[in-house]
């Protein structure tokens, strides 16, 4: 019997023109995990947080819920808070006490636990989830990981039987992001805690997964296991095969008709031959190029052009960074040169200072050593007025810091307040920028009403309002989905075009492989390497893509998806 | 609700009966205990208001409300760290108490001054100040009460409102804060040491006063809208 | 191992006693031990910066005392006459003495207070009584850092735009600072409906709360506080009694101690001393320790 079923649920919030779920059945079996995806406002979040009746939305709803073979709607509210636990997007506004052993004693506390149980219950999650060394620490002295993480044990501590999850690791880092993932999953596999997940990152869950579920629109499309529900994916010819992860992508582009092509249905591949991991996609590969050797093995990698030093847009010499006095020095000797019409990547595990050199490339920070030339200028040299018109801007990590007003439009409107554009100029100005980066649709709604895709995009257009020539973007693609990641991919594109320097700090290693022009690599305070993305991330054995890592040794110098799949078709 | 009158009632009757037993305590002991006795009169005044938060069993989104204009309160200090000796905190509790009301305006007030003590150190003018803070948010929370506020101001109000909470604290809120220190340092309450005291105040309590108003010129209009929508989309308080 | 570790129960019925006390007492003898016990108190707990904090305090005793004559004229022996002819007189500078000293005993013994009563002992106190309270306090206390950083970074986000808050004239600084503190208020009330959904689905208001007991009331607890109650008792019998009294306006009598004062000094000190001693005999025991391993 399903431990959690929804039954033909259709749901309409007050108001609106239609329903932002439909007809939705799905039952979750205990100990189950169920991945579901499907791209931003598809309704995933209204569905999951019907599985939690306190955090149901208000509005018109036909259909039942069903846990445990009775209406979620009888369950009294203790049992459910205890058996029932969710954790939401943002792991800091979830927290709600200021130590970590107050918040993870917070929901015993409300259930009115007897003390003794309690202390039982939470030094047991503690070590569980190895939090024994932080047990006492401040909540606002953890990073964005260990947060989520405290997150998930304070639900623990109630021994739930269901975990829903909805988009946990939207605003980690990759690494805190996997670590979280992994974790969720030992907590499936090792306590045999049911799991309902709606996740972006399908590189992580869906080989876990033992179902997965594509939404659209509001109805639930596709549903099975992993293996077939990429089938299916495929022979619909779904635009979701984007966010599949590589070795499926790989499989079906060398294997299957190839991804969106509504090709006559391909000779029927047996499903469990498509490998979900990178283990089982080098298997894979080894085994299709033994069988069908391809007429290319190798695709070349000619050595990057030397930037040269007079027509670098940006140049930065041996700088030395230090927060105080008495700290230990961030950035050491950094010598950096960015190329006009260039998309150059800083790349470097976390906190290498990749932030802090961004920051210094600006003058936002003061490097105590080492020089900035700023097209041509010093950066000392030029006020702080003109620094930032015409010439620089940096995007920060997270883009709602730089909106203040009530829309996006008054924001954007901010950035022309004391130019010299006339009235209606600035109008046409927002406007025009507005269908550089496609948020003409969002300009008059609130920012923090967006998405995180619209939001970055908004960001971007009020940074170019500036005009800037160099622009910084500090981890442009964190949580984005696939498809909002190609869009951003398109409008920088387009900026370098217009010949504008680009250099983004990100940890995305697939969108760096796929769009930059060249690759540098933060550690330990200085720029080890520079290369262009082909040679760099080929030569990588770790610190490398899905793709690569999937062939290497098998395919010589193929990073993306798209390299192993022509290689293997040539 | 009848019966919350009745506590109410009941519970404000033992604080008037503690806060007269330690007066009376304290004409027997004589000496200083004058001292100990009006730090308990003080607390008399403000304890049954929170025993009132406590009896009603507050909803989880009151709480966090409650909790959230006080951070805002006591951290606003950070944006204006560009202004030297300027204090926002005073008008944010103001402003909480126009969106909110008279009783969780006094908690705003009250509750962020026990914290910013617990940042910056208490001391024997913690209840004053607890005090002096709290019936900033309860008077101006008087004016939602009444009905003179009700979301966003029109310019002539904004104008007085501001001037008005400016004159707030230099007339009362300031000088509430003066009496702990004339309690506490000064050995015999002549009218030249209280002059001395609270012309002492003065300057700092004009400066405060100042902050206030520009804080509410500033941000009353921006916040009152911003609460309200909360208020309405979440039905608080 | 100090006496910070002992119950916040005692801890804090610990301050109110040595706080009240050393209000109410104002025979010379009695407040010198009370500004002494507070001064070792805070140089056990702080060293070097204790006594910069008591040197700090015996200079505004000074000047309180120097004050006093100023707006009390009462007393017998004129010092010296001034404005034509206002005194100023020996016994209002004697009682200007000992109302300085009252207030900076007070002002270390909070102090060390600050140091000993955190504000998690405080709620945990409270808890059990006072839950809803106790829970805003917590929540403020976690917001204020959180909303500290949020600040700075929309502060550093918009200098990196060119957007700087440090810029321009007051007008312009103070412009600045308020749109950054309604955006500060956006993003707050942004994260107050998740972590009201949070609480929420954590079963908050499904039952009578109960609190996680990280203190616990021990034997050593025990014995703190029965020491405590005992020495007080003495203290304020002797203080009621009339052991302890003093005059000082118009004119300065203090009766030496009797029996009943004397005994009541011994409490006095005794209950004083207590967290001192505690400290002390823990760094002892340290001492010991460390020399057997």
């Amino acid at each position: 019997m399903a431990l959690l079923a929804v039954e033909d649920l259709t749901f309409s919030y007050p108001g609106a023109s239609q329903p932002t779920l439909r007809d939705v059945s799905l039952r979750v079996g205990a100990g189950e995990y169920l991945c579901l995806c499907g791209p931003s406002g598809c309704g995933k979040t209204t569905l999951l947080r019907h599985f939690k009746g306190v955090l149901a939305p208000h509005g018109e709803r036909t259909g039942r819920v069903l846990f445990d073979g009775a209406s979620l709607d009888a369950l009294p509210l203790d049992r459910q808070s205890a058996r029932i636990g969710f954790v939401m997007q943002d792991p800091d506004a979830q927290i709600v006490t200021d130590t970590v052993w107050h918040e993870l004693a917070f929901g015993l506390e409300s259930l009115g636990c007897p003390s003794d149980t309690m202390r039982l219950r939470v030094a047991e999650m503690a070590s569980y989830f190895g939090m024994q060394e932080w047990f006492r620490r401040s909540v606002h002295t953890l990073s964005g990981g260990q947060k989520q993480l405290l997150n998930l044990a304070s639900i623990m501590v109630m021994q739930p039987d269901v975990l829903v999850l909805d988009e946990p690791t939207a605003q980690l880092d990759p690494i805190a992001a996997r670590n979280f993932l992994a974790t969720v999953h030992r907590v499936n596999r090792e306590l045999g805690c049911t799991v309902v997940i709606a996740e972006h990152r399908l590189e992580e869950v869906y080989a876990c997964a033992d179902t997965v579920a594509v939404m659209e629109a509001g109805r639930i499309t596709v549903q099975g296991d992993p293996r077939s529900v990429a089938a299916a994916l495929y022979a619909a010819g779904d635009a979701m095969t984007l966010a599949l992860p590589a070795p499926v992508r790989i499989f079906q582009g060398v294997e299957g008709a190839g991804e969106g092509r509504l090709a006559p249905a391909p000779p029927a591949l047996p499903a469990g031959a498509c490998p979900l991991t990178v283990r089982e996609g080098r298997a894979w590969l080894a085994r299709r190029i033994e069988a069908m050797p391809p007429a290319q093995t190798g695709l070349a990698a000619p050595p990057l052009a030397e930037c040269p030093r007079d027509d670098a847009a940006l140049q930065a010499s041996d700088l030395w960074f230090r927060y105080g006095r008495d700290l230990p020095d961030v950035l050491r000797g950094v010598d950096l040169r960015i190329p006009r019409g260039e998309l150059c990547a800083l790349v470097g595990g976390n906190g290498t200072g990749k932030s802090t050199l961004l920051r210094c490339l600006c003058g936002a920070a003061r490097a105590y050593r080492g020089s900035v030339r700023v097209l041509g200028r010093k950066l000392g040299d030029r006020r702080e007025r003109d620094l930032f018109r015409e010439c620089m801007a940096l995007l920060p990590q997270d883009p709602q810091n730089i909106f203040v007003k009530e829309s996006v439009r008054a924001d954007l409107l901010e950035m022309l307040a004391d130019g010299p554009l006339p009235p209606e100029a600035r109008e046409e100005a927002i406007g025009e920028v507005a269908r550089k980066c496609a948020v003409e649709g969002v300009l008059d709604r609130h920012p923090y009403d967006l998405s995180a895709g619209e939001l970055q995009r908004a960001a971007l257009a009020k940074v170019l309002l500036t005009r800037p020539r160099i622009l910084l973007l500090d981890e442009p693609t964190k949580g984005l989905d696939s498809f909002c990641k190609r869009a951003l991919a398109e409008v920088l594109r387009g900026l370098c075009d217009e010949g504008a320097a680009i250099l983004m700090a990100s940890h995305d290693v697939e969108f760096c492989a796929r769009y930059a022009q060249r690759v540098s690599m933060l550690f330990d305070g200085s720029i080890a390497a520079t290369d262009s993305p082909r040679r760099f991330f080929g030569g990588n054995g770790f610190y490398t893509t899905a793709a690569n890592r999937m062939s290497r040794g098998l395919l010589e110098g193929a990073i993306t998806d798209e390299d192993v799949i022509g290689l293997c078709r040539s | 609700m009848p019966q919350l009158k009745g506590w109410d009632r009941a519970v404000w009757a033992i604080a008037f009966a503690a806060a007269a037993a330690s007066v009376a305590t304290g004409a027997v002991v004589g000496g200083r205990s004058y001292v100990v006795v009006s730090a308990v009169v003080v607390l008399c005044a403000i304890v049954p208001c929170f025993v009132r938060f406590e009896r009603r069993r507050p909803q989880a989104r009151e709480v966090v409300m409650l909790a959230v204009l006080c951070a805002l309160a006591v951290a606003a200090r950070v944006a204006f760290v560009w202004l030297p000796h300027f204090k926002p905190m005073l008008g944010i509790i103001m402003i909480a108490g126009m969106a909110f009301g008279a009783s969780p305006g006094f908690l705003v007030g009250s509750l962020s001054a026990l914290v910013s003590n617990f940042i910056f150190g208490q001391g024997p003018w913690t209840p004053w100040q607890m005090l002096a803070y709290g019936a900033c948010g309860l008077v101006f929370g008087l004016l939602a009460n009444g009905g003179y506020v009700r979301g966003r101001l029109g310019a002539g109000k904004l104008l007085a409102v501001s001037i008005a909470g400016g004159l707030f604290v230099v007339a009362v809120a300031g000088p509430i804060l003066d009496t702990s220190s004339l309690f506490f340092m000064v050995s015999s309450i002549t009218p030249e040491a209280m002059l001395a005291v609270y012309g002492a105040g003065f300057p700092v309590n004009l400066m405060h006063g100042a902050a206030t108003t520009v804080t509410l010129l500033l941000l009353a209009n921006p916040l009152l809208g911003k609460l309200a929508r909360v208020k309405r989309k979440y039905g608080m308080f | 191992m100090g006496f910070d570790s002992y119950h916040p129960a005692v801890l804090l019925a610990f301050f109110t006693g040595a706080i009240v006390l050393c209000v109410i007492v104002q025979q010379p003898l009695f407040q010198a031990a009370g500004f002494a016990s507070a001064a070792l108190c805070l140089i056990c707990l702080r060293g070097r910066e204790g006594w910069k904090t008591v040197a700090a305090m015996l200079a505004v005793l000074a000047v309180l005392a120097c004050l006093n004559p100023l707006f009390n004229t009462g007393g017998e022996t004129v010092l010296f006459r001034y404005f034509g002819g206002r005194p100023y007189t020996l016994q209002a500078l004697a009682y200007g003495a000992s109302t300085g000293c009252m207030f900076a005993t007070v002002m270390l013994w909070f102090a060390c207070y600050n140091r000993m009563v955190t504000s998690d002992k405080l709620t945990y106190l409270f808890g059990g009584i006072a839950p809803a309270v106790t829970l805003t306090l917590t929540m403020v206390l976690r917001l204020v850092p959180s909303y500290q950083r949020k600040v700075q970074q929309i502060v550093q986000a918009r200098s990196c735009i060119g957007k700087s808050s440090a810029r321009g004239g007051l007008r312009q600084r103070a412009e600045g600072g308020a749109l950054t503190l309604s955006a500060l208020t956006t993003w707050a009330l942004e994260g107050a409906v998740t972590t009201a959904d949070s609480m929420r689905s954590r079963g908050y208001g499904a039952a009578r709360r109960t609190s996680f007991a990280k203190h616990r009331f021990g034997a050593r607890d025990a014995v703190a506080a029965a020491v405590l109650a005992v020495c007080a008792a003495v203290a304020i019998a002797c203080l009621l009694g009339g052991g302890a009294a003093a005059q000082y306006i118009p004119v300065i009598a203090i009766p030496p101690l009797s029996p009943l004062g004397w005994a009541g000094f011994a409490a006095f000190l005794c209950f004083m001393l207590l967290p001192s001693a505690i400290q002390v005999k823990g760094d002892l025991t340290w001492r010991f320790l460390r020399s057997r391993i």
